[in-house]
This record gives C-alpha cells, structure tokens and sequence, in this order.
C-alpha cells in the first residue's frame, strides 16, 4: 500500500502521531502536500478515491483512516472526512494533527457541527486528553464539549 | 503631507449603516457587491460590542450572516517568540477567543446573501493555546473560487504568489498586454477606494473588467457620488516597488515620469522604515524611473538620484504606472 501510495503521489507516505507535548505545529505534511497536488492536477483525486478503498482494505490503521479522510476533504466530502478523522481518532486519540482536521471537516457543515467545530477549535488540547481511554463518536463529543 | 487615499466615505443612502456601524468605509465596495449578489461571499471584522447592531442592517439588506471568531490582533514583532508557529505568520496575528466572551475586540464574520454558502468560509488564522491555528491548505487554495475572483486571476495568482522569487505586481505589470484599466487597479484595495479586493492576472483582465464594471454600473445608480471618487483614485499615478512598497501620485504619468503635486504612501503599515522614500518625495515635483534609477527633480532641476539595491527580502521590480 506504502509503495502504491509512493508512485502515486510521489512522496514518502510517513505518519507521525502529533502530541500536544511535542510542541510541534503539525507532524503531518500528506495532507498540505495532497493539498497542492489535487488543485493542480483536480484529476488526481479521482485516482485516489478509488485507491484509498483498495488501501482500506488491506490496512485499516490511523494512519489509512487519516488518509481516507485527506483524500474525502479535498473532495469537499466533508461529512465522510468527519467519520474518518474519528475512526483514526480511536486509534490515536492524542493525535492534535487529526483532531484538527476533524475540528475543520466539521466547520465546512450545517451550524450544529460548526459551533462542535469551534469548540474542538479552542479546546483541541482538551479534546487530546479527554479520550485516552474512551470511544470517540459525535454524540461522545458534544456532551463532553457542551461541559466546557 | 496631507493624506488623500485613507479618507472615509459614508454614503448618502445605500450601505450608509455599514459605514456607520465599522466606523470607516474599508471594504465598502465589497460589502455593496455583496449585497447587490455580485460578490458571493466575504469576509468582514466588526467590532463585537456592535454585532446586534451589524446583525439589523445585514437583515435589512438580505444578508446572511455566520459569526466566526474573536480576534485580538497584535503585530508579530509582539508575540512571544514561544509560541509555536509564529515563524509563519507575516506582519501581525491575531489570539483567538469564542464569540461572546468578549465584547472590546473585533469578530470575524462571513457575509452572503446565500446562506448555504456561509459554510464555505474560512478560518483565518489564529493563536489558540499559544499555538498559531492554521486551516487547512487546500481551503486557502480554494478560497478565491468562494470570494468570486475570476479563475485566471486565481491560476496566474497560483503561479506566482512566492515572494522570495516574484514581485507579484511588476508579473502582473509584464502580463498586461493592452491599456491598464482603473477597473483591475489592485493598489488600492485596502483603502475605500477600489473595486476589487483580488490580485488580477493583468491590469487590463478581460474577466476582472466584466466583474468590476458590472459593480461599478450597480453602485453608480445607487450612490453616485461614491463612483465618481473611486473612479478618480484610481485612475491617479503609482509607482510600485513590491505588494508592501507603493506609492501613489497626485499628477500624470508621461515617459516614465510622474510630475505630482501630492503623494503618498500606500501601505497601511506600522513598519515606517519600509516607506524609504517619502522623505525624497517631498522634496521634489517630478519623479522619474530609469531602469533601477529613482530621478527627483524640482523646477526642472535635477536633485537627487537614487539607486535602487537589491532587497534580501522580496524582490523589488519597480514600475510606474496610470490606469485610464
Ligand atoms: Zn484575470
């Protein structure tokens, strides 16, 4: 899957858990660099949604979550981003990076997930540190936002 | 010398409570092209002890509205230098606090008259938990596409928004293949004075005209006295260096020379070392440009020459130029 996803996209496809003790501002460069590609060649996204399936389903980890949430964001797919970003959240629910952009596919929907959006937003550390040790669903998530 | 381009506009009816509610008439071009569905979407920051207030009048002119985040802006030179990301920011930043939690501070808003669009704004920007909070890439790639600029603008744009290698302006300036028009005149985009709120591909781009003049035509009917001032800003002189170096001149340009009464200096900054030239300025009438020669004259008179070094920073190309 790592080779595919090398001659595809033509970088390295390394992922990195982004915790809020690293004092990095973003460990993950995939999803900038993706970024840059599919606005410069929109085709490329057409290739990717049909390989993320194929990559789905050999691997299922945080790092095959994430990325099936990069490739559902560029495709303005935000809803499906969402459930991505929380599948690799279950996995590595420390990951800032990922609870980022989930905080961001929420902000691109209807004003119920925005104001979840905004919250995740200003409390991202919070977020970090409040589901070690739990499930993380949507529902999850409001009623532990709607505490602070 | 006085200050021409900075001034204020309050209409006489149509978005006056705009103006009166920002107190100042930045963006007004823009919030009247929203308003009149030439402009799909834009962003705006109101003072948000006013936001009721500014809630009325988006209202009373069918507007959407979709509060975002406070913003506490402080020049970069301010901030901490612990605070992670700060080495990306330009020249200020801004902390971030939820709407509500305060009421001394700016909030950023988007506005349009379609509310499905209010979702496809975006995050700016800011300092949460002292790290800088940057939104996704691809979400600023798109951005043009949600504020309306015309996709060869956004392309070209693409192509050469890299400030280490382009002087954005002099590319634009060497694409422009026909008369420069005041309706692609970009410089004056942060004053109240300008049509556009975009970097045109050219200033003579066919599809920034159609857009402009369309606006124009639309706010001519409703505030007459407002076109005819835009209009004459920005058919005055500029002289470029770089996007942070402008300045514009009260009198014609004629063979790379500018013979003014009044100048000033463009850019809204609190940097005043990078306004090099006023000094010079005042002292002369006429500027002329040869290649990298700054020529001030007095009376006819020759009395000064300065040449232009190259900058470590962003690469300065400097042209003169009068849009008709
Ligand atoms: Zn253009």
């Amino acid at each position: 899957m790592r080779e595919d996803f090398l001659l595809n996209m033509r970088i390295l496809p390394e992922h990195r858990v982004n915790r809020f003790e690293d004092n990095c501002i973003r460990a993950d460069y995939i999803f900038d660099y993706m970024a840059e590609r599919v606005f410069d060649n929109p085709r490329l996204l057409d290739l990717l949604s049909i390989k993320i399936k194929k990559w789905l389903a050999i691997e299922k980890s945080e790092f095959t979550y994430a990325l099936a949430g990069y490739i559902s964001y560029l495709k303005e797919d935000f809803a499906q981003a969402e459930g991505f970003f929380i599948k690799a959240l279950n996995f590595e629910p420390e990951n800032i990076d990922t609870w980022l952009d989930l905080a961001f596919s929420l902000y691109h929907q209807n004003n119920r997930k925005i104001r979840l959006a905004l919250k995740i937003l200003f409390n991202f550390d919070t977020c970090a540190k409040s589901f070690r040790n739990k499930k993380i669903t949507l529902g999850a998530l409001e009623k532990t936002m709607d505490k602070l | 010398m006085d200050n021409f381009i900075f001034n204020n506009y309050t209409p006489k009816g149509f978005c006056r409570e705009y103006v009166e509610i920002k107190g100042n008439s930045s963006q007004l071009a823009m919030f009247m092209a929203t308003v009149l569905g030439i402009k799909p979407l834009m962003d705006d920051w109101i003072n948000a002890g006013r936001l009721k207030e500014f809630r009325k009048v988006c209202k009373q002119y069918g507007l959407k509205i979709r509060e975002d985040v406070l913003f506490d802006s402080v020049p970069k030179s301010d901030l901490p230098v612990n605070i992670l990301g700060r080495d990306f920011i330009t020249t200020t930043s801004a902390y971030g606090y939820p709407v509500g939690s305060r009421q001394d501070i700016g909030v950023h808003v988007f506005i349009s008259k379609n509310e499905a669009l209010l979702k496809e704004g975006m995050w700016y920007p800011v300092i949460i938990k002292n790290r800088v909070i940057f939104q996704p890439r691809i979400d600023s790639l798109k951005y043009g596409y949600t504020l309306g600029y015309p996709e060869c603008c956004i392309k070209f744009f693409r192509k050469f928004n890299n400030w280490l290698k382009y002087s954005y302006l002099y590319e634009v300036y060497s694409n422009t293949k026909g008369r420069p028009s005041f309706l692609c005149n970009p410089f004056l985009k942060d004053t109240s004075f300008s049509y556009i709120y975009h970097m045109p591909c050219s200033y003579d781009c066919k599809a920034t005209v159609r857009l402009t003049s369309r606006l124009r035509t639309e706010i001519k009917r409703r505030e007459p006295g407002y076109v005819d001032l835009v209009d004459g800003y920005l058919k005055k002189s500029f002289l470029a260096f770089y996007e942070r170096k402008i300045y514009c001149f009260d009198g014609s340009l004629r063979n790379n020379e500018i013979k003014y009464k009044r100048f000033q200096f463009t850019t809204y900054t609190k940097k005043e070392y990078e306004d090099e030239y006023s000094g010079y300025f005042k002292q002369a009438d006429t500027v002329k440009l040869l290649g990298r020669n700054i020529i001030l004259s007095r009376g006819g008179k020759v009395i000064r020459q300065l040449e232009l070094k190259w900058s470590s920073f962003a690469p300065e190309f400097p042209f003169m130029i009068q849009f008709s």
